[in-house]
């Protein structure tokens, strides 16, 4: 590793010192009301994008908070260089991804798009203007593949997403496209730990699997159409176990083929995917603690981080709508991914 | 004596007139009775109904609003507004008018359900099936609630007119029907008696 680089790893660990402790987070989720959580955020790096907010709401401040977490990301990319700052980039796509899944849906729904609404990193390859100028969902596609990664978007996805206008193919080619560019970056950089690291993203890819396989059980999802948002790269579950897992009928089937994620697995089953999810997050993070000292001082550290980086941001989207909404403050708790 | 809007000329004509009115009246008095005392019934079995019907549609609305909202906030507004905005415009609803003993009310039939299958992440796919059943059954309790305000409002009406009938319309038109007999009567008896004098004064002309 470079002078450079392990600068990075240092900078990760400086970033880590910064971020909310889990214990602070759970406080924060029994905040009576939103100036409440404001208050108890003022002390860390949130400030300067919340204390003068002009209307403050969970939507307000879930700006501030993304914000900071494309910050973060891009205090690693500028320090990082080759694979390693690629890998990251690859990483901090989470909201773009996001915004272009907004444009397309509002290009469906022929709805307009605020300014609010899309934030742009600045470190994405994407221009969002051309896109929401595309008269035509052709169009659209046409200039999206022109960027990097979306030129790997599959011509058959396109097609039948402008034939069935059905999200849900965009939003899987998606995550299909940045986790083959995860798992392709990790082959070719070379740290300790890059086998945890290949098995996370695996496990990540396997939960999303198994929420997909076991749609047509039980919601009669089309087979044919699950098949082609299965993501390859999975940990425990091949894309050819996979395909079979789509044919299982019986609950217990289903349990016993798809071995290792039982927990999981039955929650879905249970129709609680949302429970399902949650658990899913919070093994993956337990995952990464039991890992971080074995692959100390290594690239695993960057990926700790910036995993880090996203629980928190989604641990204060949680607690600020939670707390808009009135949610049970024990309940908002026991759902935070970081405590 | 007179009966509103009504001009009274003490004869037999109008008399058998008016008998035959009252009669009608008291026909039509009849047939309101019965559409009110069915009104109340169909009354009291749609509330008995809306009463049961609300209760576990609040009761099971709560329990969805509060599951969406967990999922709202531990998915992001982003990833649940992406599917929202797609569903725009798809459902559609006719309302049709079925008549209940003669008054229209209305009922909602739906032409378009909005399409979930395959359409919804699979994350999110168990809170949108949950709100589009939440969505059936507010359809259904808005409907009783509008078919409710409808039998009530007329129910009123009718109860307004069989009052009406009951305490003023019919008995001011017996009470000037019997005036008019009374009248027809005196009126009688009072040609009887000049009948009488004449043709006393005839019968002692003819003596003299």
């Amino acid at each position: 590793m470079s002078e450079i680089d392990e600068y990075l790893i240092v900078k990760a660990h400086g970033i880590m010192s910064r971020l909310i402790p889990p214990q602070s987070l759970a406080q924060m989720s029994f905040s009576k009301e939103l100036k409440d959580l404001v208050s108890l955020l003022l002390m860390t790096d949130y400030r300067p994008y919340i204390e003068k907010l002009e209307e403050l709401s969970a939507n307000t401040l879930s700006n501030g908070f993304k914000k900071v977490m494309i910050n973060r990301f891009k205090e690693l990319i500028n320090v990082a260089s080759g694979q390693h700052k690629k890998f990251i980039v690859e990483y901090a796509r989470i909201v773009e991804f996001e915004n272009v899944l907004k444009i397309i849906s509002s290009k469906i729904s022929e709805s307009m798009i605020g300014k609010l609404e899309i934030a742009p990193v600045g470190i994405e390859s994407i221009n969002y203007e051309s896109l929401i100028k595309a008269k035509e969902l052709e169009q659209l596609f046409r200039v999206l593949k022109s960027y990097e990664p979306y030129n790997e978007f599959r011509d058959e996805v396109i097609n039948n997403f402008i034939e069935n206008k059905n999200l849900v193919l965009v939003d899987y080619e998606l995550h299909r496209i940045r986790y083959g560019k995860l798992l392709e970056l990790t082959s070719k950089i070379e740290f300790m730990g890059v086998s945890e690291l290949r098995k996370l993203i695996g496990i990540e890819i396997d939960i999303l699997n198994i929420f997909t396989v076991t749609a047509p059980m039980l919601y009669s999802f089309s087979p044919d159409l699950m098949k082609l948002i299965i993501i390859p790269g999975g940990y425990l579950l091949s894309e050819e176990k996979l395909l079979r897992a789509l044919e299982l009928k019986r609950r217990s089937e289903m349990i016993n083929y798809l071995k290792g994620y039982r927990d999981i697995i039955e929650m879905v089953l249970d129709r609680q995917e949302t429970k399902a999810y949650l658990l899913a997050q919070k093994k993956i993070r337990n995952y990464l603690d039991r890992e971080k000292i074995a692959n100390y001082a290594s690239f695993f550290d960057v990926y700790m981080c910036m995993k880090r980086i996203e629980y928190e941001y989604r641990d204060l989207i949680q607690i600020s709508y939670g707390v808009e909404y009135n949610l049970p403050r024990e309940l908002l708790q026991r759902n935070l991914i970081s405590y | 004596m007179s009966v509103a809007g009504m001009r009274v000329i003490p004869t037999k004509g109008f008399l058998l007139d008016l008998k035959r009115r009252i009669e009608i009246i008291k026909e039509g008095y009849r047939l309101l009775s019965m559409k009110r005392d069915e009104l109340t019934a169909k009354l009291t079995s749609f509330l008995e109904q809306l009463k049961a019907t609300k209760r576990e549609v609040m009761e099971r609305a709560e329990e969805i609003y509060t599951r969406f909202r967990e999922t709202y906030v531990v998915l992001g507004p982003s990833a649940i507004e992406s599917y929202a905005n797609m569903t725009r415009g798809e459902f559609d609803a006719n309302i049709l008018p079925i008549s209940v003993m003669g008054i229209i009310i209305p009922m909602v039939k739906v032409l378009r359900e909005v399409e979930l299958k395959d359409r919804f992440s699979p994350v999110i796919r168990e809170r949108v099936y949950e709100l589009r059943e939440l969505l059936q059954d507010l359809i259904k309790v808005a409907e009783l609630e509008m078919k409710i305000e409808i039998i009530a409002s007329d129910l009123e009406r009718t109860n307004r007119i069989v009052n009406a009938l009951e305490k003023i319309i019919i008995p001011e038109m017996e009470q000037l029907a019997k005036y008019i007999e009374e009248r027809i009567e005196e009126d009688g008896l009072e040609d009887f008696i000049r009948i009488k004098l004449i043709r006393n004064i005839i019968v002692k002309r003819r003596g003299e």
